[in-house]
């Protein structure tokens, strides 16, 4: 790692250590979804003009042009505190992907709104039938005159509550094998036809919606890329955050945490048990090889290679981590456990922390398709066998 | 700080070709039949190629200490299931040219760069801990038994826990005047034998020697552990492409593709707390919790891909015919040699929980 590297991370840590205290933890306890909301804008305001905001987008819109290497420092030195994340789907996929397909109108008209935290963007993919087979969607984008009417809807969609825009995966074309018949949008979400309705998770939090389009007409200037191209563009939209920094404790209360917390419980006596030692030790071990994969990582990114395949497990084995650590720590407190705030802090709580994490091990990737990623891309094992492939999505069972 | 450059890869390379070309499977089912021997052949033409010089510094006549390398070959040794002192030599080099005497340090590293001299880490007895052991050093002369030291066999100097009269410690005690008893044990290939001790000459290489002994050998074994996993998922993938059950190669089922994430998982998991674990030793001689949270992992991460690929292979795997045993059995022994991943676990939790560490 370079001097320059240290000297970034260092500065990034200072301005944190001044300015994120006032938007993270006790700050945000306790506040109504639109006060949180409006800190997040602030946040992320205050962020862009220290040049923290959007550090890698072009000067012109706002951002600070500056390395992937210096972005995923800054996030890995804010992830230490639990500042809202509004704006992690919009700048983190659809903003590049405006970027790279949108018109020079559309940019200029919308790119510095987002960076600047005044606009959020989310992004439509997932339905009720197409999770992990996000081509098997049916959402239907239909012509009409020179633009489109879609016709379905989305389902476990981040922020869209808040959001002004998205980018939207319909489906184009039945006629053709599924993957063939995807067209990448960008859709206005206050237009009308345009239906949100917030789903509650297991913890009672709202941060997940179900939207309904009923003929909702989107222009033909709002088109990513060609026609029939989406579902190569969403890859390639979920392959941009590939190298994302997220906390190695899955956004739970962590391992130091855990120990500090069975300390304190029956005078040390917690930590005299066995399996308490041996999930400590799991832990640890798990934090300590992805930290160091995540080093390489970087070292790789810094000198301009791609990083090892094997970053792909992290994800696999955050979720589960933070499962079993909050589920202990309840264990230990015996009936004691069942205790919950839902005002708590998922970073603070165990009993909070619990009932998100089943949705970490599925948002973003299931476990059992991450472990197929790695079985096929790393291994080399061949593909399951998917019947639908070669077949028109219209002649399809069910 | 990187402990690895490109002429790594170059060495990693060579070491995988000599090794296919110089040890294969039918030579390591005679071993697994002939407790306490070893095989002369490999560790000469090994000593050859310079590896028992990469642990000893320049002044010795060695070419060291070379962590990267030491790590490399310690990693290629484990995938073509090798036998040999080859780690517990590196480790008696790094330790002794960090704590031996001047006087020590010129009569063993020279002979242990050129490879004259081969050694064993002899610590296991039957009822007492590592740092309490009963064999005593008193004047010069070492008394004790040693349980299933491998490599005994065949080694000239013994690196021998031991009370000193001042608390623990290391002693160096040439061989000639121990006697050795074969140890058949479930790796045959390891060399073992008991050692007993009566009176032996014998001279403290000192207390402060005692843990990085055990921290280096851990940290060093858990790069051979790694290699003997990945030879062990590398062997189950390509079975798994070639095996076809149903109308279809078993490695399209996901209860095939998932085991052997899962074994990627825990390996690649253990590899970074061996880079952890290396760089952190190679600068200070010690690393209390990472070298047992290297340990701990690579240990769990080459049982389970040992056994892993066993089930894959099916009825094959289990047949003494199947290579599969052989990491099988060298898995568990590498488990167990160094001590249990019990003590492995303690120590990470110890160093996690409590403020003082050994």
């Amino acid at each position: 790692m370079t001097m320059d590297v240290n000297a970034y991370r260092t500065a990034a840590k200072v301005w944190l250590n001044d300015h994120a205290p006032k938007f993270a933890g006790a700050a945000r306890r306790g506040l109504a979804p639109a006060a949180d909301l409006a800190l997040g804008r602030a946040w992320q305001a205050l962020k862009l003009e220290a040049g923290y905001g959007a550090i890698t987008f072009p000067k012109i819109y706002g951002g600070a042009d500056g390395s992937v290497i210096e972005k995923l420092v800054f996030a890995e030195e804010e992830v230490r505190y639990d500042v809202p994340r509004y704006f992690s789907v919009s700048l983190g996929m659809p903003i590049p992907m405006l970027l790279r397909y949108g018109s020079e109108a559309d940019k200029d008209r919308l790119v510095s709104r987002a960076l600047r935290g005044d606009d959020i963007w989310c992004q439509l993919f997932s339905e009720p039938a197409a999770g992990s087979d996000l081509a098997a969607l049916r959402l239907l984008a239909v012509r009409d005159g020179e633009g489109w009417q879609l016709r379905g809807q989305k389902l476990w969609t981040s922020w869209a509550q808040h959001a002004s825009w998205g980018i939207i995966l319909a489906r184009t074309d039945s006629t053709v094998p599924k993957h063939r018949g995807l067209t990448l949008f960008f859709v206005d979400m206050r237009s009308p036809g345009i239906d949100v309705r917030t789903v509650r998770s297991i913890s009672g939090h709202s941060a997940i919606n179900e939207v309904f389009f009923n003929d909702v007409h989107v222009p033909d200037a709002q088109r990513l890329g060609p026609v029939g191209d989406g579902f190569r563009l969403a890859i390639e939209t979920l392959m941009i955050e590939r190298y994302a920094v997220s906390d190695v404790s899955g956004f739970g209360p962590g391992l130091a945490d855990f120990i500090a917390f069975a300390k304190r419980q029956g005078g040390g006596a917690a930590l005299l048990d066995a399996a308490v030692r041996q999930a400590i030790a799991d832990t640890y071990i798990a934090d300590a090889g992805l930290g160091s994969i995540h080093e390489r990582a970087l070292e790789a990114i810094a000198q301009g290679q791609e990083p090892g395949p094997e970053g792909s497990i992290r994800k696999l084995l955050i979720g589960r981590k933070r499962q079993r650590l909050s589920a202990l720590a309840m264990d230990i407190m015996g009936p004691a456990g069942v205790y919950y705030d839902p005002a708590d802090q998922t970073t603070e709580s165990f009993q909070a922390s619990w009932l998100e994490a089943p949705g970490v091990r599925i948002a973003g990737g299931t476990d059992e398709i991450l472990r197929n990623t790695i079985a096929e891309r790393i291994l080399g094992l061949p593909q399951d066998v998917r019947s639908d492939k070669d077949i028109p999505f219209n002649a399809l069972p069910g | 700080m990187s402990l690895f450059s490109d002429e790594h890869i170059l060495v990693r390379d060579q070491a995988r070709r000599f090794l296919a070309e110089q040890w294969c499977a039918k030579k390591h089912r005679a071993l697994l039949e002939a407790p306490g021997s070893g095989d002369a052949a490999l560790w000469h033409a090994a000593t050859a190629l310079e590896w028992s010089a990469a642990a000893v510094p320049p002044a010795f006549g060695g070419a060291g200490p070379d962590w990267g390398t030491v790590a490399v070959l310690a990693e290629e040794i484990g995938r073509g299931t090798a036998t040999g002192p080859f780690l517990v030599s590196w480790t008696a080099g790094l330790v002794i040219a960090r704590f031996g005497t001047d006087a020590q340090k010129s009569r063993w590293l020279p002979r242990l760069a050129d490879g004259s001299l081969k050694v064993a880490f002899a610590f296991a007895e039957a009822d007492a801990p590592f740092d309490a052991p009963n064999t005593r050093l008193h004047n010069g002369r070492l008394t004790g038994h040693k349980l299933a030291v491998p490599f005994g066999g065949e080694a000239d100097l013994a690196l021998v826990t031991a009370d000193t009269g001042r608390g623990a410690g290391i002693a160096l005690v040439p061989l000639d005047a121990a006697k050795r008893t074969a140890a058949p044990s479930i790796d045959n290939s390891r060399g073992a034998v008991t050692l007993r001790f009566d009176d032996a000459p014998a001279e403290p290489l000192g207390t402060e020697a005692l843990w990085s002994m055990l921290e280096t050998a851990w940290v060093l074994t858990a790069f051979e552990q790694i290699g003997g996993a990945r030879a062990c998922l590398m062997a189950a993938r390509d079975y798994a492409l070639e095996r076809r059950t149903f109308g279809q190669p078993i490695g399209r089922y996901q209860a095939i593709k998932h085991k052997l994430a899962d074994v990627y998982t825990a390996i690649e998991i253990a590899h970074g707390n061996a880079l952890v674990a290396l760089t952190e030793i190679a600068t200070t001689g010690r690393a209390p919790l990472a070298a047992a949270a290297a340990r701990y992992a690579a240990t769990q991460a080459y049982d389970l891909a040992a056994r892993e690929n066993i089930q894959v292979h099916g009825g094959i795997g289990c047949t003494w015919e199947s290579d599969c045993h052989i990491h099988y059995r060298r898995a568990r022994a590498l488990a167990l040699e160094l001590g249990s991943i019990h003590w492995a676990r303690e120590r990470v939790v110890e160093a996690l929980c409590s403020e003082k560490t050994q």
